[in-house]
């Protein structure tokens, strides 16, 4: 089941970032060893989780401060530097948003499950790899030549 | 002829998209209102005489199938109610158009398939108005 989850994932994060961010996202697995170590402070993360009887999945997104100004400038169709922290934050909610709701419609076409709200922060303390301990399904992306992470977690109640 | 236009969504920036896709599209709208959730969208189409509503359905306090289920009690879906919405799975979708909503976008969405959308239901931006149903749509 994981196995497909992660892969709509990872399928939904490049149609996001590519249709509505204008941003291209390359797989890259090699980049998630070097990035642990790194600080988490100043990166947006992003959250949604979808439910379903006992079982609850956490589909996760966190993105360096460069690439969430950049998304939201991307969609808004404004400047970088016009943005301020709420609408960095909103846009960066509503692209997990999106990208929980392509999963969905991937792995979930009889809407089983049922989906949250989004959910997003700046982080402020910690390293990127205490980020990524919580999921079991992880992935990074490089997009252009900056790095965004993602990952599952799975939860039975 | 100029549209009034309500959009309905909990991401600002979202509601931005819309607007400038509009606009972008060559539709004259005459007034544009714009809601974060449910509950302020009812308050509005309570108030103002709408043509077009373009709403999510994932929404904090009351989501767009409450709105739609809440608006068809009253007798009072808007001629042209279209879901903006990162819901993509056809249950749920079929749903909504059952309870009024006449179409659907997903998002993520290219600008050209709002438009697409708005010029089967609401005519193409000069006026002309296609003799074409939700038929023509997804489903």
């Amino acid at each position: 089941m994981e196995n497909n989850w992660s892969k709509a994932l990872r399928a939904s994060i490049s149609d996001v970032f590519s249709t509505m961010f204008f941003m291209v996202p390359e797989w890259d697995p090699e980049l998630l060893a070097e990035l642990g170590p790194q600080k988490a402070e100043g990166w947006y993360q992003g959250m949604v989780v979808v439910s379903r009887q006992q079982v609850k999945i956490g589909l996760w997104v966190w993105c360096p401060p460069q690439v969430s100004r950049e998304l939201a400038a991307n969609i808004m169709a404004l400047e970088p530097g016009d943005l301020d922290s709420e609408q960095i934050l909103d846009a960066f909610r509503e692209m997990i948003n999106m990208v929980a709701g392509g999963v969905l419609t991937t792995v979930d076409p009889q809407s089983s499950w049922t989906m949250g709200l989004p959910q997003a922060h700046l982080c402020d303390h910690g390293s990127l790899g205490q980020l990524l301990a919580s999921t079991k399904e992880q992935m990074a992306f490089n997009v252009d030549d900056r790095p965004v992470l993602a990952g599952l977690s799975v939860q039975s109640v | 002829m100029p549209i009034r236009v309500l959009i309905v969504d909990d991401s600002a920036s979202m509601r931005a998209v819309v607007k400038k896709t509009l606009s972008a599209a060559g539709y004259a709208v005459e007034t544009c209102l714009e809601a974060q959730n449910g509950a302020e969208a009812l308050e509005i189409l309570h108030r103002e005489p709408v043509d077009v509503v373009l709403s999510d359905l994932h929404m904090p306090e009351m989501d767009g199938l409450e709105l739609l289920r809440t608006l068809q009690k009253e007798g009072k879906v808007p001629p042209c109610f279209i879901l903006v919405t990162t819901e993509g799975r056809k249950e749920r979708l079929k749903e909504a158009l059952g309870l009024g909503a006449r179409g659907y976008v997903s998002k993520p969405f290219h600008p050209e398939g709002l438009r697409k959308i708005l010029s089967l239901l609401v005519g193409e931006p000069d006026g002309e108005q296609l003799e074409q149903g939700p038929e023509g749509l997804d489903f």
